[in-house]
């Protein structure tokens, strides 16, 4: 009896050194308030402020704590929705897809969703919390496993293409802002959100094996775009680094572009709708959110630019007339139109005295929506569009021999 | 297998390359040559697709540059371009650059290792192959810029001054075996930029000489020769420069 529990708490609890870390964690306030107190004992008992003093101590130890316990409350869902996840670890699936198993057998890592023995890592953590917070229920944990471990689940969903329940689990979320003044009815929710998200990642295990291939390229794709030249295969120099041999394919799909922005904008109105109900008239909050979308705009043309130029130069364009290469300069019709649209909705939620929160999610929506889905899709781009190579940014920036070769020139 | 027609470039204002029409064949290497700043790297920019120009199209292998996705991947994995000013990841072995650029172009990998042995010992970078391209000297750099070049297997290749930039006598002699049997044996096409005489009368089936961005001659050299001795320095000079020597003189006499 004793060994299967300890079997199933291994199974779902991180490893030895994490815990040991949060125990330490947990421990050092009362260590620095021991080192604390014994100062204090020594300095300023004679003055007769040390009672005062020793409650403020134990106070803020007690504080601290129970924030540690709620931040492991946190990390913990985050654990178990990714720790024995097959779509957050390739080697594991790779692994997995070799054996015999299939949907009904246990997973050899252990179980993704919640089990019987999660019930004692949440109750030593509700303990922990009520201990040091008496006004918290155990409600708190749960709600507080659950915002994250939700969240991870549904990026695993997007993982085995199951895209739209993503979404739903995504949006469903919202009712942390919405219900968070209506404590049963939030806890009620999330644990039918929970529900619907076991049978979906019971579905998903069903399908398996996934299509593993589809997932490290979708990543690979992913770190190109964000932290690009950290990956050996792209930091090859020029000219190699800028010369694409690969069959060009949309970084993001219209349905996640869509589904992305639209989610996006829901929670930025979920968000402000709590802070203010009033209609948008700081001009210095107008301003700040015009240039954030010429930002965003800005951001979208680097990405698409970095590395492929103009043919021509701006003054050469002036000077022979061509003002317009409709084979470069359609990458300029997003971010104009973007900046247009985006502005657009500002002004009018302006002048029409819209609720701030309904201002601010229609833009967001609007602009990350034309942001993302308006065309040419940059891989296509890079190949066709009438652009002049050059080294790229990044790794112009991060290499000093390049520097000094632009120096020359 | 490499035809340009009517190709015009300009940065800003001034024409770089003026209606310029080249055909070459497969399997043949041709030179190009001309004064400084008169578009030999654009002209092989051009060809190896990092430069759009205004007017003109590229045909290679048959294929339009960057007329459809299918035509662009299809030439640039049938050419290579070696910069006159490659820039190589410094924190990357010699040996590891080779490999990934082989693997870029989908060399097998068993002919890839094999491959990278035998060019780290041509160029005598066996030693180095395995340390960090940051502490190598500027010769070295070069080589490991050719080497990578090289390594792609490439059907096509465009060299822009690929015999400057400190290599050593032994690489240039290397170099000059290893492209001429590349394009004599193994019908690869090469198009190199240089200003050495020797290099061109040694290694091309045709030379193509550009000036003022327009292509004044383009031709084997036993037809670019008034007489059948006349040496080719003497040729290029009379084509690219003809005022060199008029120069010299009013230089020495003080005349302006």
């Amino acid at each position: 009896m004793i060994r299967n529990v300890v079997s199933s708490m291994r199974q779902v609890l991180p490893p030895a050194m994490w815990l040991v870390l949060a125990v330490m964690l947990y421990l050092m306030p009362i260590a620095a308030s021991l080192i604390l107190t014994t100062y204090v004992d020594w300095t300023l008992r004679p003055s007769g402020q040390l009672q005062d003093l020793a409650g403020l101590i134990s106070d803020g130890v007690n504080n601290i704590q129970g924030i540690v316990v709620f931040l492991a409350a946190l990390a913990y869902g985050g654990w178990r929705a990714v720790a024995n996840h097959p779509a957050f670890r390739p080697a594991y699936n790779q692994w997995l897809q070799l054996t015999p198993w299939r949907f009904g057998m246990a997973l050899p890592l252990g179980p993704i969703t919640l089990v019987p023995a999660d019930v004692i890592v949440f109750g030593v953590l509700s303990l922990g919390l009520i201990y040091h917070f008496p006004i918290e229920t155990p409600a708190t944990i749960f709600l507080a496993i659950m915002f994250v471990y939700l969240p991870l689940i549904a990026l695993g969903l997007h993982f085995t293409d199951q895209r739209g329940a993503c979404y739903a689990i995504l949006a469903s979320l919202a009712v942390y802002p919405q219900l968070y003044d209506q404590y049963v009815l939030l806890c009620v929710c999330v644990g039918l959100i929970y529900i619907a998200a076991h049978l979906l990642v019971r579905e998903s295990l069903r399908r398996y094996p996934w299509n593993m291939h589809r997932l490290l390229e979708r990543r690979r794709q992913m770190r190109r775009l964000f932290v690009n030249n950290t990956r050996p295969d792209d930091n090859l120099g020029w000219p190699y680094e800028m010369i694409s041999l690969n069959d060009p394919k949309p970084m993001i799909r219209y349905f996640d572009g869509i589904c992305v922005s639209l989610l996006a904008g829901w929670a930025v109105y979920n968000v402000s709708y709590r802070i203010t109900s009033d209609p948008l008239v700081e001009i210095e909050g107008m301003i700040l959110l015009a240039l954030l979308i010429g930002m965003l705009s800005l951001f979208r043309l680097v990405v698409y630019c970095n590395g492929h130029h103009a043919p021509i130069s701006l003054f050469g364009r002036l000077t022979t007339g061509r003002l317009i290469i409709p084979k470069f300069d359609i990458v300029l019709v997003a971010p104009v139109v973007t900046c247009l649209v985006g502005w657009t909705i500002l002004a009018m939620g302006t002048a029409m005295q819209w609720p701030a929160s309904i201002v601010l999610s229609l833009m967001t929506a609007a602009v990350l929506s034309l942001v993302i889905n308006l065309g040419p899709w940059r891989s296509r781009w890079r190949l066709v569009g009438a652009h002049r190579l050059t080294p790229s940014m990044l790794s112009f920036n991060n290499n000093k021999n390049r520097q000094q070769e632009f120096a020359k020139l | 297998m490499i035809q340009l027609r009517g190709i015009t470039q300009h940065y800003s204002v001034r024409p770089v390359l003026r209606h310029v029409d080249l055909h070459v064949q497969r399997g043949e290497l041709v030179a190009l040559m001309g004064p400084n700043g008169m578009g030999k790297s654009t002209l092989l920019g051009v060809m190896a697709g990092t430069i759009s120009p205004q007017r003109g199209e590229i045909i290679i292998g048959g294929r339009t540059r960057r007329a459809s996705v299918d035509d662009e991947l299809a030439i640039r994995r049938m050419s290579v371009w070696l910069p006159d000013h490659p820039w190589l990841p410094e924190t990357r072995t010699g040996r590891e650059f080779l490999i990934a650029v082989g693997q870029l172009y989908d060399i097998d990998d068993d002919r890839l290792m094999d491959h990278v042995e035998r060019l780290l010992r041509l160029f005598h970078l066996d030693k180095h192959g395995d340390s960090p391209i940051r502490t190598y000297s500027n010769g070295q750099k070069k080589k490991a810029a050719i080497a990578a070049a090289l390594i792609s297997e490439a059907p096509v290749m465009f060299l822009d001054e690929p015999f400057t930039g400190g290599l050593d006598p032994s690489a240039i002699l290397a170099l000059r075996r290893v492209l001429k049997r590349l394009a004599d044996r193994e019908d690869v096409t090469v198009v190199l930029a240089t200003q050495l005489p020797e290099i061109a009368e040694a290694l091309a089936d045709r030379i193509a000489i550009l000036r003022d961005g327009e292509l004044i001659a383009y031709d084997t050299i036993a037809n670019l020769r008034d007489k059948p001795d006349e040496p080719l320095a003497d040729v290029l000079e009379r084509l690219i420069n003809p005022h060199t020597l008029e120069n010299i003189d009013a230089y020495f006499e003080g005349h302006v």
